[in-house]
């Protein structure tokens, strides 16, 4: 037994400042108010931001097609009873022109959800920027397990990311979640994926975080079927995440994703991170495979410009986390 | 693009030789498998920033064959 993975030597890290952004939000106009704490928390971090609203008779098509790529991301709030599939046509905008804006889609049932998505977002804009740090998960099969080691070789080749692979073979599912609670940057998880989780650690579903309290991560990137799906069930797995409070923004699928596809997000979203990409929406344009099969099953939920910082204790507590190789 | 490739080669699976053949067969000479061959084809996108279509990984047979359809491919 050991613990958790190594590095510690944080200031060879390499990280892009934060560039100025501007977020266009769109929600119904009876969450206005509820949404201003964390438009200060974007202005505090110096995102400023465009806020419209809409009626909830308006035809929710109606205001997808007014979002306008001049801003640099957007996030759309609405009606929890839509399914994240019916809503946008992939995780950005993108039309004939170069330029594309990530954008996330926030489903909400009661002000009580987005009370909880703008807590958690505002933890996560609140933390010290410079330390991007990247969970590796996957689920105990050989093909998902070599991905997972080779990107943690890709991370790990040039500059000293905190990296922790807490693969399905190396700990159970309680201590990787106790791990993910500590407040790290982001998740990545491959493997076999559900509507309502993950088939890695024996079955992952939203209890099993929601009954671990913690921290907040950044985002939480599932490179599997069907985790935004809401097939056969009520609110997909990467939708819950966001409802609960376990991360700001979420990346899943709503349909199933060939693991050719899910690889070449992998070693792009390894480079990416490398570069020192810090924010959720930046990682999925400059990671995005050109095949459109690769990216047009997913969507963001969640928080577009969610940073993958970590929280101040997380990689202390992380490097705690007991691996059994 | 041969150095590049023989470089990267050896990133994806270490116990690629130090030296072999341009026309050694990735499988059967390398000891490469399958998955070696997605992240292989996943890593000459994201470098030539080129769209390769799952039904021709079969076409990636070792490195010579890799630069003939780059060659084809990227002009």
């Amino acid at each position: 037994m050991h613990h958790g993975n190594p590095t510690l030597m944080l200031s060879r890290q390499e990280c892009l400042p934060v560039p100025e952004k501007h977020i266009l939000i769109i929600l119904p106009d009876i969450f206005l108010q509820a949404i201003r704490p964390l438009v200060i928390a974007y202005k505090q971090n110096g995102i400023s931001s465009t806020i419209k609203t809409y009626s909830l008779q308006d035809h929710l098509d109606t205001v997808v097609s007014t979002i306008s790529k001049k801003y640099d991301a957007a996030l759309l709030v609405g009606s929890g009873n839509r399914a994240p599939r019916t809503v946008l046509n992939g995780p950005f905008l993108s039309d004939n022109s170069s330029k594309r804006i990530p954008v996330g889609w926030l489903p909400v049932k009661s002000e009580e959800n987005l009370h909880q998505f703008v807590n958690t977002a505002i933890k996560v804009h609140s933390r010290k920027k410079g330390l991007v740090s990247t969970a590796i998960l996957a689920q105990r099969h050989p093909r998902f397990l070599k991905m997972a080691i080779r990107m943690e070789t890709i991370l790990k080749e040039k500059n000293h990311l905190p990296v922790y692979k807490w693969t399905s073979d190396l700990l159970v599912q309680e201590e990787m979640i106790r791990g993910l609670r500590t407040g790290l940057g982001c998740a990545i998880y491959f493997g076999h994926g559900r509507p309502n989780g993950w088939v890695g650690y024996y079955g992952t579903r939203i209890h099993h975080f929601t009954n671990i309290p913690g921290e907040p991560l950044g985002a939480v990137l599932s490179l599997c079927c069907l985790t935004a799906s809401r097939k056969r069930t009520g609110m997909s797995f990467s939708e819950a995440l966001l409802i609960n409070g376990v991360a700001a923004a979420a990346f899943g699928a709503v349909t199933n994703t060939l693991h050719t596809d899910n690889t070449r997000w992998a070693v792009r979203i390894s480079d990416s991170l490398k570069k020192g990409i810090n924010t959720l929406g930046d990682l999925i344009l400059d990671a995005c495979p050109l095949g459109e099969s690769a990216w047009r099953t997913y969507r963001i939920i969640g928080d577009p410009l969610a940073p993958l910082f970590s929280c101040e204790k997380a990689i202390i507590k992380a490097n705690q986390v007991k691996v059994y190789p | 693009m041969e150095e590049f490739l023989i470089s990267k080669i050896r990133k994806i699976n270490p116990r690629v030789p130090k030296e072999f053949s341009l026309t050694a067969n990735f499988k059967t000479d390398l000891g490469l498998d399958s998955l070696d061959l997605i992240e292989w084809v996943a890593v000459i996108e994201q470098k030539y920033q080129l769209e390769i279509p799952d039904k021709d990984f079969e076409q990636f047979i070792s490195i010579q064959h890799t630069i003939t359809y780059l060659t084809e491919h990227i002009g």
